[in-house]
């Protein structure tokens, strides 16, 4: 079975270089910080997209980029899925994604442990 | 003496429809301030006749105006109307300030930009959360107008606006929210890698990524900035110390509580600051092992804290027009 590949979309790059440590034991982790880096970096060979709402750190609450790379990728890759994750506390945004078709909403911070048996459950 | 100054809508047009002058207080369209006397002249109700024709005689330079340039001409046409009585007297400020300008013309008038320190400032107008406040004021312009100033408590409007937040409640909320944020992205790299290094051990080549990651002292900068985004200093910036002063908060214990997780000067609690330091020390892996043995490690203990804590002074901060107990 060939390994595992996660895209992961946030705005802070220390972020995502962290997470990309953390999961680099048990998948291939690309980074997007952005709609436009997340269009280029998705393909057939991503087997889970992990997306934060909100992808303009100035506007927490207010900004839901990550809401548009959702709905891009649901319409390019339905059958990729997709979870997503926000430091705010968005139960309106929570729902709104859910609906769209993301498979979980993790709330940050994440425990890694919990996101390592995600991806493995997700991933299968 | 108490003097309390209401300054109308900051960029109505003169007897226009958004003339709080004329509409609200009654005042004639080419006046320049109304003006009512409480106590045999020991206190002053003064209301200062804004719109934007007094700021510049074209609408839209007098929108372009800075916040310096406001204040100049509001205490040029103050000390003409009321400068024999400024200095002696206490005086507080509500002032419906121009869009996208509300926090900076607040804070420039509270520290002295009218040319005297104010008792409080107080924003008024269609924001949320100032509804209590916009109420009290249609209230008095009604009653001055039925019965004149003989029909009003000045000691109780004085310690109702005393009592009333400098700013929207909900904006405060908002502007710790984004704070809050701010504070937590700092710190969630750090989170995610002690947890990564905790779980396969410490393992040598991730730790050697993680140094990498935050050597030249990276996550000491990081508490640094969060310090700055917490209290006031040299830097004009939104604070959380701003947002407790502004809702009257300053010996909140929820307050308290965040400045002892995150000192100003002093360093944080539990050994943190020293395992933030040492995550950029390539010989230090052992030290940080033993420091951080699993989850419920000092670090994961302050930041889950400071996050707390943080999420409390939200919730504490005031409700619509009521000032924090």
């Amino acid at each position: 079975m060939p390994r595992p590949r996660i895209l992961i979309v946030d705005d802070i790059m220390e972020y995502l270089h962290a997470l990309q440590r953390a999961l680099m034991d048990i998948c291939d982790v690309d980074i997007a910080q952005s709609l436009e880096e997340a269009k280029n970096a998705l393909s057939e060979n991503t087997s889970l997209l992990l997306v934060d709402i909100c992808l303009d750190e100035s506007k927490p609450g207010i900004d839901r980029g990550g809401v548009e790379v959702l709905k891009w990728a649901k319409a390019h890759y339905p059958k990729i899925p997709v979870v997503m994750m926000s430091a705010y506390r968005d139960f309106e945004a929570a729902v709104e994604c859910l609906n769209l078709g993301a498979t979980k909403f993790l709330k940050k911070p994440i425990d890694i442990a919990e996101l390592k048996s995600l991806v493995k459950e997700l991933v299968k | 003496m108490r003097i309390i100054i209401v300054i109308t809508r900051m960029m109505a047009s003169r007897g226009g429809g958004d003339d709080e002058f004329v509409k609200l207080w009654g005042g004639k369209p080419d006046g320049d301030y109304a003006i009512w006397s409480f106590n045999d002249g020991q206190d002053i109700l003064y209301v200062y006749h804004g719109c934007w024709q007094r700021f510049d005689n074209d609408w839209q330079r007098a929108e372009q105006k800075t916040v310096k340039e406001l204040c100049e001409q509001l205490s040029r046409d103050i000390q003409q109307d009321l400068g024999q009585y400024i200095g002696q007297s206490e005086v507080g400020v509500l002032v419906h300030p121009p869009m996208g300008i509300e926090q900076e013309l607040i804070q420039s008038i509270s520290k002295g930009g009218l040319g005297f320190k104010p008792s409080f400032v107080i924003a008024t107008g269609g924001h949320a959360g100032v509804e209590e406040v916009n109420q009290k004021l249609s209230d008095i312009s009604s009653v001055l107008r039925n019965q004149g100033p003989l029909g009003l408590n000045f000691g109780e409007l004085w310690n109702f606006f005393c009592k009333a937040p400098s700013t929207p409640a909900e904006d405060l909320k908002r502007r710790l929210s984004i704070l809050k944020h701010r504070i937590a992205h700092l710190f969630l790299p750090i989170y995610i890698d002690l947890q990564g290094l905790i779980e396969t051990g410490f393992r040598e080549d991730y730790w050697d990524e993680v140094v990498d990651a935050y050597k030249d002292g990276k996550a000491k900068q990081a508490l640094e900035e969060a310090r700055k985004l917490v209290y006031e200093g040299e830097e004009k910036r939104d604070t959380v110390e701003k947002i407790v002063k502004e809702a009257r908060m300053e010996s909140h214990p929820v307050w308290n509580q965040v400045q002892s997780l995150l000192p100003k000067n002093r360093g944080l609690p539990n050994d943190v600051e020293q395992i933030l330091q040492d995550l950029g020390c390539q010989n230090k892996r052992e030290v940080v092992k033993q420091k951080c043995r699993d989850r419920n490690n000092p670090f994961h203990q302050w930041f889950t804290e400071l996050d707390k804590a943080l999420d409390n002074l939200r919730e504490a901060l005031p409700k619509k027009g009521n000032a924090a107990t």
